[in-house]
């Protein structure tokens, strides 16, 4: 029950002071599955996102503090300039190996961040026309992401002389997942003709490059193999992640300039 | 509490799940575990904890269901005038699109 307890307490308070208690009891009754799990942690987002219930009560509508296109351009924004950043971060990294590690980790900590918070305007412009493939890409490049942000962060803390045994772990598993995830995504995104194709191409080839390039990188430098072939999956995963950088981008350029699927929902706005 | 008119397909992807849920408690008051229950009974969908209350909240808002008082820390639901004439028109719709369909195969 510690994680469904956790998951529950990242509901708004208005909802929690209405909904908790009872919620709590229906969840102490059935064991929660992963699927489970996974839903409320969706449930708390779409609470925050068009919540139901305001400190005054169930009905009483809140004034929306951000248009859903607001939002989204918000969103779009953070896109481009998060790609940008982690863009930056993994080229100055490879031109000027050495230098100024932690500026390089400190860009690509934020980029990372804003890539994160830019998931929230992506999922809500896209999540429904992609379907469950899509929805599934979204999630787990979401989760993808934070576990970047924390490995991103522990690479920061690591060049600032505090060590942090897990980040290496959490930044490679991140990266893999965020690739894995928007693949996906780009691949629902091509089927249902609602993501460009250049940006779903390059989310897709560089998704997949990158992941495979990155996992085979790993395995070949805790197997003590040759240099050349370190050196040859690294390439790889470097040009399959700044692909697909470019792509991602494209995605926020394409948000921004207003390209987004036709039909959603009656809810327009980010607290309505 | 809000009434915003009879037509369930305005709570976009909560649709299925609230129609679930009415038809659930038009069977008499339940709290959400035994909600669940009846409705993996009657229909085999296991709704999710985030899906199911998603869907009541959004449900009480429009005044399609109340909530009951209770001493237990599970809060029983009841079905409202509102709420059953919103099933109705939802089930009705879904009724008459099944039977054009049946109708359809038939001319085959």
């Amino acid at each position: 029950m510690k994680l469904e307890r956790f998951l529950v307490r990242l509901y708004p308070r208005a909802w929690r002071a209405r909904y908790e208690d009872e919620f709590l009891a229906f969840l102490e009754q059935r064991r929660s599955s992963p699927l489970d799990l996974a839903d409320l942690a969706l449930g708390a987002l779409d609470a925050h996102l068009r919540p139901q219930v305001t400190a005054t009560g169930v009905g009483e509508e809140r004034r929306p503090f951000m248009s859903r296109t607001t939002f989204i351009q918000g969103s779009a924004l953070a896109a481009m300039l998060g790609s940008v950043l982690l863009f930056i971060s993994i080229g100055w990294q490879l031109t000027f190996s050495g230098l100024d590690a932690l500026t390089a980790a400190s860009v690509g900590l934020a980029g990372v961040v804003l890539m994160l918070v830019s998931m929230m305007g992506i999922a809500l412009a896209y999540a429904r026309s992609t379907g469950g493939l899509g929805q599934s890409g979204l999630l787990i490049a979401f989760i993808g992401l934070t576990s970047l942000t924390l490995g991103s962060l522990g690479s920061v803390m690591d060049k600032l002389g505090n060590y942090v045994p897990a980040w290496p772990g959490l930044g490679f598993l991140g990266l893999v997942a965020m690739c894995v995830g928007m693949a996906m995504f780009a691949i629902a995104g091509l089927r249902q003709h609602v993501l460009a194709s250049p940006a779903a191409w390059l989310l897709l080839v560089g998704g997949i490059c990158g992941a495979v390039g990155h996992t085979v990188m790993v395995f070949l430098v805790i197997s003590y193999s040759s240099d050349e072939a370190v050196l040859a999956s690294k390439l790889v995963w470097v040009t399959g992640t700044l692909l697909f950088l470019v792509g991602f981008f494209l995605i926020g350029s394409g948000l921004w300039s207003g390209r987004q699927p036709a039909g959603q929902s009656a809810e327009h706005s980010v607290a309505g | 509490v809000g009434t915003t008119g009879n037509d369930l397909s305005e709570l976009g992807r909560f649709t299925e799940p609230a129609l679930l849920i009415l038809v659930s408690l038009a069977g008499g008051d339940k709290h959400g575990y035994a909600m669940t229950e009846d409705i993996e009974q009657m229909s085999g969908i296991r709704l999710g904890p985030g899906t199911l209350y998603g869907a009541l909240a959004r449900l009480e808002k429009r005044g399609w269901i109340t909530s009951l008082a209770s001493d237990d820390r599970r809060r029983p639901y009841r079905l409202t005038g509102a709420g059953a004439s919103a099933m109705r028109e939802q089930l009705r719709a879904m009724h008459d699109f099944a039977l054009a369909g049946l109708e359809r195969l038939a001319i085959q």
